[in-house]
């Protein structure tokens, strides 16, 4: 069983040897640490390992292209935010300002909504009753005459 | 190995809210680390130079777009291959720019000349061959190396940009391998001297 075992990790490593190459550090890194282990006590891995070498140092003569000046500075050029998303970023440094815009939108139009959907005051009880009396005795002005 | 931006999620997280904040020294660092790697991935799926530049263009401006929202989970690396990753399928979809039988066109790798030119030329073949033997590759190998051994993504990271188990991925990985030694078989002489 445990023979079963370790033929099993032993193929597991020659998988990622084929795979990743012969640098540990682009194997995966859960299994990391218990291939280099498994590598350090197997001849047959390390042969393994030596003849990728040659695969792996040629491959990185294979450099990757440098992107051209114009790019990096048409990259750069569209990074720079406008003078408006500065000011909001200077009023609101915690994220995206979208959250309080939006929160004091929600609470504006809900306020807009509730103004439109509330009758206005009518006159009160005592304002109805006080015009009553207005009339009845000729109103205000009529009163000052008489005084 | 040259070692990847040590950068983890939240320090990426940290970095966009700088340039969400129009912190210009922020955008720069940012572009440094990975645009030509954005532009690596896209010229090896692509084979176009100007194409690939037109691809990581493209992605960084999404980047630009989406930081005032990005997840503080997310990786920039990551997230900005898989952008350029899925632009150039829907290219190579579009149009075959690269037939797997002709080598790209020879892109500047920015290394200065040395004091040698014998030496510097016969190092030029080498990259040339490789690339070449690249080229030759069927896309999906090529861009598993790629991300693999180039720009040193991690197994996960690149199954997820790649869209792929990693069970996958390591077969791609393994086959692209397998073959480029096929294909530098007959210059191993040369290669093997030079490349060690």
């Amino acid at each position: 069983m445990s023979e079963m075992t370790n033929n099993h990790k032993l193929d597991r490593l020659m998988r990622c040897i084929e795979a990743y190459g012969a640098d540990p550090a682009r194997w995966p890194e859960a299994e990391r640490d218990g291939l280099r282990a498994l590598l350090a006590a197997s001849p047959e891995a390390q042969r393994a390992l030596e003849a990728t070498r040659g695969l792996d140092a040629l491959l990185d003569r294979a450099a990757l292209p440098m992107p051209s000046p114009e790019l990096m500075a048409d990259v750069l050029a569209a990074a720079a935010p406008s003078r408006v998303r500065q000011w909001f970023a200077l009023l609101w440094p915690f994220g995206p300002v979208w959250q309080p815009v939006s929160a004091f939108a929600v609470v504006a139009v809900f306020g807009f909504f509730l103004g439109a959907v509330t009758p206005l005051p009518g006159p009160s009880d005592a304002d109805l009753l006080a015009g009553e009396m207005d009339g009845f005795a000729g109103g205000p002005a009529q009163t000052l005459e008489v005084l | 190995m040259s070692s990847h931006p040590p950068e983890d999620a939240r320090s990426d997280a940290a970095l966009i809210r700088r340039v969400t904040a129009g912190d210009s020294l922020a955008c720069r660092q940012l572009v440094d680390a990975h645009l030509r790697r954005v532009v690596g991935l896209a010229y090896r799926m692509l084979g176009d130079m100007a194409a690939a530049e037109d691809v990581a263009q493209e992605s960084f401006l999404r980047l630009w777009r989406q930081a005032p929202r990005w997840e503080t989970k997310a990786r920039i690396a990551t997230w900005l291959y898989r952008v350029a990753h899925n632009q150039c399928i829907d290219l190579l979809r579009r149009s075959k720019t690269v037939s797997e039988e002709d080598a790209p066109e020879a892109a500047d790798t920015g290394t200065s000349p040395g004091a040698d030119p014998a030496a510097d030329h016969q190092g030029r073949q080498v990259a040339a061959a490789v690339n070449g033997a690249l080229a030759r590759l069927p896309e999906r190998q090529r861009t598993a190396i790629t991300l693999v051994h180039h720009n040193e993504v991690t197994n996960i990271a690149a199954a997820e940009i790649m869209g792929i188990s990693v069970d996958a991925l390591e077969s791609l990985l393994a086959r692209g391998r397998r073959r480029m030694r096929e294909l530098l078989e007959d210059r191993k002489g040369d290669l093997m001297g030079e490349g060690k």
